[in-house]
């Protein structure tokens, strides 16, 4: 048995973080269009994602939809789903994606698909939250 | 009674993660031996761990692994084909919760498969139920 704990940073103990993402009826203009994409945040650089999920904190309307995820190329046009035609009507936190992304540098997140009833809507919050561990470690301290 | 202010009950504690990484060249260049438990990282004394995930990339091949902590080198991963590229996580409809009151090594087996320049890590989150960030553990 080799010991490699004290190598690679094994021995570092790494922080849990999380972002939180919120869209609220009303914050699309007026002149947006289901055809527009929408930047609502971005992923801290290096970092393995952990956990995604949204909280529906107040229903927005029957046939509110949109899809959120990071954009996925340096053009900015492609957005790679977490939640794809996500429902805004019906309350209550949904467990996302799964599988751990890496995000070597700072990424955007936006928003595509956005349904007309979604833009025409006064009532209606929801959070997107994602999870994530640090990749190089800033918490200064160890776990061995 | 009200019990909010005792026993620490009122303290807002940190999700901390272990981040064990192994590479099929190890600082040093000592090659990764294969079949043989290894120890890459470690739990925190007095933790209650939440997640784990574990990744391939940039190998030359899948790998077979077992992941798992001292006394029980399969606790979280047995014989598991990890393909390259791709993560394994825990079943996280289903919560985990061991407790670890006295820590423990993290130990991984690479039963076969070949990393190359690539690496393998493996995440475990935790909760402790003592504030000690800042501190060592082993």
């Amino acid at each position: 048995m080799a010991n490699y704990l004290r190598q690679l940073r094994n021995d570092e103990k790494r922080g849990v973080y999380a972002e939180v993402f919120t869209v609220k009826a009303g914050d699309f203009s007026e002149e947006a269009t289901t055809a527009d994409s929408f930047l609502v945040g971005r992923l801290d650089g290096s970092c393995f994602t952990q956990r995604i999920y949204a909280v529906v904190k107040t229903p927005f309307p029957a046939g509110s939809t949109l899809t959120i995820g990071h954009i996925n190329d340096k053009t900015g046009l492609s957005i790679a789903p977490w939640f794809t035609d996500f429902d805004l009507s019906v309350a209550g936190p949904i467990e996302g994606p799964i599988d751990q992304m890496l995000f070597a540098a700072i990424s955007a997140i936006g928003l595509t698909d956005v349904s007309q009833d979604t833009l025409d809507a006064v009532v209606g919050e929801v959070q997107f939250i994602v999870e994530y561990v640090e990749e190089p470690a800033t918490t200064g301290s160890y776990t061995a | 009674m009200n019990l909010s202010t005792q026993f620490e009950n009122n303290e807002l504690r940190c999700k901390s993660a272990s981040v064990c990484t192994l590479l099929g060249v190890m600082p040093g260049g000592q090659a990764l031996e294969t079949g043989v438990a290894h120890i890459v990282g470690a739990v925190p004394t007095n933790s209650i761990t939440t997640d784990w995930t574990a990744i391939v990339d940039h190998a030359d091949t899948d790998l077979v692994v077992s992941v798992g902590f001292t006394g029980n080198p399969t606790f979280w991963l047995d014989n598991v084909t990890l393909s390259n590229g791709g993560t394994i996580v825990n079943d996280r409809t289903n919560p985990m919760q061991d407790y670890f009151p006295e820590g423990s090594d993290i130990v991984v087996t690479v039963h076969s498969g070949y990393l190359g320049e690539g690496r393998f890590r493996f995440q475990l989150s935790h909760t402790e139920l003592e504030t000690k960030l800042g501190k060592y553990t082993a």
